[in-house]
This record gives C-alpha cells, sequence and structure tokens, in this order.
C-alpha cells in the first residue's frame, strides 16, 4: 500500500489554512470613519428581545461596508443574534443586512456588522436598525448598547417608547471599504504608515510587510521539503 | 557549550548581557547565567586546587557586582535588593507571602497570554488553540522527566544532559528573574498595578522551545517520527502567527 508522503499533506494544510486566513484578512478591511467621536459620560441603552432600536447616520465616503458598534453583556448562545438592517433614509427600503451570532461574534464590547458595499453611499443619510434576537427559551436576556450626547444625533429604542430620545447617539461607527482588494490594502498600509518614521512608510512598509510573510512561507515550504 | 569557551562565544554572551541590563532590569538573570558559564568553564579549564578555585570564584563575583552596580546608570542591583525604608510590610517573609497568596491566581493567566491570548487588546484567541499549546507542554515535560528518569534510554538524536540541564536552567531563571521583579514592585507598592503579562517571559521561547522538543523526542523515541511531529508543531505555530497578525492584531488597531 502506498502512503502519501507526511511533507505534501503539510504543504496542502499549509497552503488551506493560509488560504482561509488571507481571504478573512481581506474580507475584514473595511475601515472606520474616524470623524465619529464620542465624549463624555456614556449611558447604558438596553435592547428588549426581538424589539429594535433605530438610529439615523449620515455617511461620509462611498462604498459604505460595515458598521462598528459597542455591545455589552452579549455572549451569544447558538442561536441568539442580533441583526442590523441598514435602509434607505425613510427607515422604509432595506438595503443591506447584517447579522452576529454565536459563530460571528468576536469580542466582548465591540461588534462588526458587515454587509455588501453600498457603493454610492457618499454624503447618503441611511437607517440602522439593530433587533436582538435571542433563542426561543431566552426571551428575558436583555444586551446593552452604549450611548453618548450628540447634538445632531437621536435614536429610537422601540423597547422603550417611540419617542425620540434626542440629541444622543449610540457608541457606532460607519466603516468604508475602498474599492478593491488592493486599494484596500494600500489603505491599511497607509494607516499603518502613521506614526512610522519616513524611511518606514507606505512602499518600504508594504514591501516588509509581504516579503515578510513570502519568508515565513518560503522558509516552511523549505523546511517541509528539505529536513 | 559545545565548542566550549572562545572568543566568539564569549564576545556575544557579554554583549547580549550588557545590551539586555541596558534594556530592562531582569536581564540581571543574563550576568547570573553567564556567571554560571564562567564557573563551568573555570571549572573545566583551570586545574587548581578546590579552595583556591572557590578563592577565586568569589573574587570575580564581587568585581562583577561592582562592576554592574558602577556601569549602569540605574543600578539595578540596589534596585533589586529588599530595603526596609521601602517596604509596605513588616518582613520579606510577610510581603512574600501576601504576594503569593495575591497572584496565585495569575499564573495561569500569565501562561495563556504567553501563548498569545492577547487580554490587552479585549481580543483573544480561541481557547481550545490554548488548550493545544497546554497538552504539547504537558507532553513535553513528560518526556523531559523521562530524559532525566531514564538515561539509557535517551536516543541518540538528543542532546547531552548538560545542555538540558542549561536549557532549564535559563528556563527557571527567567521565570524567577520576572517574578522577582514583580514581588519587588509588590514590596514597595503594595499592590499589583501591571503583573506578569505572558509577553515578558517571551525571551525564554527559544529555551522552551528547545525543550519542548526534547521532551517530544524523549516520547517519540524515532528520529523520523520526531521529526515529522516537529514539523506538524512548526506549522501550528506559524499558522497561530499568522492568524494572530491579520486577525487579531491588525484589525483592533487598524480598522
Amino acid at each position: 500500500m502506498k502512503y502519501i508522503k507526511l511533507k505534501y499533506v503539510l504543504i496542502l494544510l499549509f497552503s488551506l489554512f493560509f488560504a482561509v486566513i488571507f481571504w478573512n484578512f481581506f474580507n475584514i478591511l473595511s475601515f472606520a470613519d474616524s470623524g465619529f467621536n464620542f465624549e463624555g459620560k456614556s449611558k447604558q441603552e438596553k435592547i428588549y428581545p426581538n424589539l429594535s432600536i433605530i438610529q439615523k447616520i449620515k455617511t461620509t465616503d462611498n462604498n459604505f461596508s460595515q458598521v462598528n458598534i459597542s455591545v455589552s453583556k452579549f455572549s451569544p448562545k447558538l442561536g441568539d443574534k442580533i441583526t442590523l438592517e441598514v435602509k434607505d433614509e425613510s427607515c422604509e427600503k432595506v438595503l443591506a443586512k447584517s447579522k452576529i451570532g454565536k459563530l460571528t461574534w468576536s469580542s466582548p464590547n465591540y461588534e462588526k456588522f458587515k454587509f455588501s458595499p453600498i457603493f454610492d453611499s457618499r454624503d447618503k443619510t441611511y437607517c440602522l436598525q439593530f433587533t436582538y434576537i435571542p433563542k426561543q427559551n431566552e426571551q428575558n436576556k436583555k444586551i446593552y448598547l452604549s450611548s453618548y450626547i450628540s447634538e445632531e444625533s437621536s435614536y429610537i429604542n422601540t423597547g422603550k417608547s417611540i419617542e425620540e430620545q434626542k440629541n444622543r447617539t449610540l457608541e457606532l461607527k460607519p466603516a468604508y471599504e475602498n474599492g478593491s482588494a488592493w486599494k484596500n490594502f494600500s489603505k491599511l498600509i497607509d494607516r499603518m504608515s502613521q506614526y512610522k518614521p519616513d524611511y518606514f512608510k507606505r512602499c518600504s512598509l508594504e514591501i516588509l510587510f509581504i516579503s515578510s510573510f513570502a519568508i515565513i512561507i518560503s522558509l516552511f515550504i523549505i523546511m517541509v521539503i528539505l529536513i | 557549550m559545545k565548542d566550549g569557551l572562545n572568543w566568539k562565544n564569549g564576545a556575544l554572551i557579554f554583549s547580549s548581557s550588557v545590551l539586555g541590563i541596558i534594556t530592562k532590569a531582569p536581564a540581571v538573570v543574563l550576568w547570573l547565567t553567564m556567571l554560571a558559564l564562567v564557573i563551568y568553564f573555570s571549572k573545566k579549564y583551570l586545574k587548581i586546587g578546590k579552595w583556591s578555585f572557590f578563592l577565586i570564584i568569589s573574587v570575580f563575583i564581587i568585581l562583577l557586582i561592582l562592576f554592574v552596580n558602577l556601569l549602569f546608570p540605574e543600578n539595578y542591583l540596589k534596585m533589586l535588593l529588599p530595603n526596609s525604608d521601602s517596604t509596605k510590610f513588616t518582613s520579606v517573609f510577610q510581603s512574600m507571602s501576601k504576594y503569593f497568596s495575591v497572584t496565585l491566581d495569575r499564573w495561569s493567566w500569565s501562561e495563556i497570554s504567553y501563548w498569545g491570548n492577547f487580554g490587552w487588546l479585549d481580543t483573544r484567541i480561541p481557547s481550545w488553540i490554548v488548550n493545544i499549546a497546554h497538552y504539547v507542554e504537558i507532553a513535553s515535560i513528560a518526556g523531559v522527566i523521562a530524559y532525566f528518569s531514564f538515561p539509557q534510554k535517551i536516543p541518540e538524536f538528543l542532546p547531552k544532559k548538560k545542555f538540558v540541564i542549561f536549557l532549564i536552567g535559563i528556563f527557571i531563571a527567567l521565570q524567577f528573574a520576572i517574578r522577582f521583579a514583580d514581588w519587588n514592585h509588590f514590596d514597595k507598592t503594595g499592590k499589583i498595578e501591571i503583573g506578569t503579562y505572558g509577553r515578558y517571559f517571551l525571551p525564554v521561547i527559544f529555551a522552551q522551545f528547545f525543550l519542548i522538543a526534547i521532551g517530544i523526542g524523549m516520547l517519540a523515541r524515532k528520529y523520523s517520527i520526531w521529526k515529522n511531529i516537529l514539523k506538524i508543531l512548526a506549522l501550528s505555530m506559524i499558522i497561530l502567527w499568522i492568524y494572530a497578525t491579520l486577525m487579531v492584531i491588525i484589525p483592533r488597531y487598524y480598522l
């Protein structure tokens, strides 16, 4: 009986893991709007099961593709989820949907709702509707979103009342893609270049980033094949 | 230790000890390691009596302490010695027992963050990944115990005992140095402020990986099996590094 050599299995596994991680990495490249800042004391806004919290935001760039929001007391079990519906300014037409559940939940405090990019989104207003949907037998669970004072914002927590909470904003930021995977990567390098010395910005950082991965991959393959 | 003491090795040991102590106080442990090597080689090369040897080493230690204490402006040695004026406790015993009772449940936290549980970023690597590292460590500890317990069964491809003892020495010395520095701070302030993050133990990662490889080699017995296990572990570490860099650190800082 002929066996498959371990080195080929390792190279195959390495390529597979590497491809999955890189695929996910390029998928998460959305850049949060740094113009959104939250100051002062925060208030915890309770979201009741199956009821929504709705806020309108104005986007500043094209390719609106993600909303980052601070969520607390959300440690989902299988079946629990928070959904986001991105609607037009009148809060009627759904333009994009996203959800966070047990398998996509990554952080205890900060959630990223990713959706297909809305290409022509610069200077437009969108209506964001968050709904917490727990498992059937855990309907009394609640989660919390942080909110801050903000003069030009307001939101409605339908679990409390249909009245607008004026001059307040949820702690959320829209995030944008940059048009293509390479442009996203270049934007990332731009961000990483900040606070770095001149000789270590953009092109040289790009070369270092790519070559460090290339060297690691090459060394691994050489090690597996030769040793 | 393999090639013996020569100018190249001596210069490397000395320069790394100097660089270390300029960087961080716990690098005093490098000087202690260097001292251990000096004693080892002196015993090997100097053909003199026991008492003469003891006298020479004692003088050397005093000179070394004076050298470190005078040369480096931070005066690390003074900082590391107990000082009755600055302590918050009535005795060293009280201070140490309090320190152990406060930090005992943090030891596992240091270990978990050492393997890449980036707690300070609020971004955690799944616990099952850290558990795999634990199982490998436990297996290799069993292997190292077997290495010393059954010397006649040590495979030929594993290094000699003196190297393994030296690696364990480095490992224990750094553990001791970091805990000592942490306790020293606790003794002066009465509280744990930063604690012993896993990253503080990274300087010992080479020694630890060698020990893991030796332990696994002892269990594997055959060179071909050992080599393949090491390849799989190398693959796992590289994948963990890529995952941590691309999916944890970059998103946390730049997205």
